[in-house]
């Protein structure tokens, strides 16, 4: 397990995603300290939850198919490997960058770590979730494209729910969707305020895990992936 | 000849992406920009007016300018990942001994998605009118320049990158490119000096500006830098599949 995800961290930093989030992470950090203090928690949020939170749903489709196309997966297949110890390698590397440039995003501009530890296990357990999902879907898919197609369909459904809380003040029973726990957690951050509503949206997430985990299991199983 | 050669591959690519439903989706997605400008974001500045008295309204035209701006980059991605796909299953290798060559090849997945990127941009630029104040022959200046992204895009992404995963790494880098736009805008000399590496700044700037000679000028800028980078890129991934 621990050489695993040493190799799919290995993979991850020589195709360059750490250096391409290092940028994009100075950028957002630019902008934030640019804003005015009093909207900067805010707009951190905005960038928190639209990028870095969700990176692992496309990047890891990206990872799977490549190791599927160059049969590394027959592979593995073969060897004392788990499935469960291949996703979770896969999912733990990627949580990490996520957890690493949203620490950023959240620590530099603010120079404060009010709030961080919440903000913290909200980030890494919806990225688990997320791309526990995207693995899901890199199972079925032949081509990159197609992954992206059904990754974008499928997040669909997750996303649009978002849509009401903004406007609603009344849209607090849409939390049993992952995207939904995960926005209002970060919504109360900003508020300062911990709130046992917190705590729900944590527990909604961890059973997120778990639904997704079974989802991608299942996944791989009915394409003969990984035996 | 080299007309019925690519019209050949362009017939196989069709047949490529009747199948490929991430094409399809990218053009869905200038459907939902012009939903997302013209039906959510009044609402969104209403709703915002009335909690905060911000005025987003004002913002109208750089968020708009954006979006067009995503348009060349999805076909190019597209197009781009395709190859990336041909790459690793090793197809290019074999296009490149057939009549139509490698050349005729990488020509026609540059004009492929410029011709669709064109007709999407000036589809985009009709219904949402990002700028008001200007007429229609700007609109066609401003898509043909839209246009010429999407083979820099695919050259960007499908030269550089070794395999998908260096692809995508690549095109989240592109986002700052893109980010250019609305902060190019939005800044005060000195900072926007930062933003000139961007071929989409400087067509921002000639979409928004009002006199026809300066938008000239930033036009023939930003093909300076597109056409530079393509010529570099073509150059580079021939060599690279050579070597």
């Amino acid at each position: 397990m621990l050489k695993l995800f040493k190799y799919d961290l290995n993979i991850q930093l020589r195709s360059g995603y750490w250096t391409v989030y290092g940028v994009i992470a100075t950028i957002y950090i630019l902008i934030l300290v640019n804003l005015p203090v009093n909207i900067r928690d805010e707009v951190a949020i905005a960038f928190i939850f639209t990028d870095t939170s969700v990176l692992g749903l496309v990047f890891v489709g990206a990872l799977v198919l490549l190791e599927k196309q160059q049969g590394v997966l027959q592979s593995l297949s073969v060897t004392p490997v788990k499935l469960n110890y291949y996703l979770f390698s896969k999912v733990f590397s990627l949580t990490l960058l996520s957890a690493v440039i949203s620490s950023l995003l959240w620590i530099i501009p603010q120079w404060s770590i009010n709030g961080y530890f919440i903000l913290l296990s909200g980030v890494v357990l919806s990225s688990i979730v997320f791309t526990m999902f995207g693995i899901g879907f890199s199972a079925g898919a032949g081509s990159f494209n197609q992954f992206l197609a059904r990754v974008f369909a499928g997040s669909m459904i997750f996303s649009l729910p978002v849509i009401p809380v903004f406007f609603y003040q009344k849209a607090e029973w849409l939390v049993f969707l992952p995207a939904n726990a995960a926005i209002d957690l970060f919504i109360r951050i900003t508020k300062g305020s911990f709130s046992s509503f917190q705590l729900l949206d944590l527990i909604v997430l961890i059973i997120w895990i778990y639904i997704m985990t079974i989802f991608a299991q299942k996944q791989f199983r009915r394409n003969n992936l990984f035996l | 000849m080299i007309g019925r050669i690519i019209f050949n591959s362009f017939k196989a690519d069709i047949k490529f992406i009747a199948r490929d439903p991430m094409l399809l989706m990218s053009f869905l997605a200038p459907f939902m920009l012009i939903l997302l400008l013209r039906l959510v974001f009044p609402l969104l500045s209403d709703f915002v007016f009335v909690k905060t008295g911000f005025q987003i309204n004002s913002y109208y035209t750089i968020s708009a300018i954006t979006m067009v701006s995503v348009i060349p980059m999805l076909f190019g991605m597209v197009y781009a990942f395709i190859l990336l796909d041909e790459n690793d299953m090793h197809i290019l290798q074999v296009i490149s001994v057939t009549p139509a060559g490698k050349r005729n090849f990488l020509y026609m997945r540059m004009i492929v998605p410029a011709l669709l990127s064109f007709i999407m941009v000036l589809f985009t630029i009709v219904l949402t009118n990002p700028v008001p104040t200007e007429g229609w022959l700007r609109t066609f200046y401003i898509s043909v320049l839209m246009a010429v992204q999407s083979p820099f895009v695919f050259l960007f992404i499908g030269s550089l990158a070794g395999n998908k995963i260096e692809g995508l790494a690549l095109s989240k880098l592109y986002g700052i490119f893109l980010v250019a736009v609305p902060l190019g805008l939005l800044l005060h000399h000195p900072w926007n000096y930062f933003m000139f590496f961007s071929p989409l700044y400087w067509i921002s700037w000639a979409w928004v500006t009002s006199l026809p000679g300066e938008s000239l000028v930033y036009g023939a800028i930003s093909m300076m830098i597109t056409f530079g980078c393509i010529l570099i890129f073509f150059r580079h991934f021939l060599k690279k599949q050579a070597g």
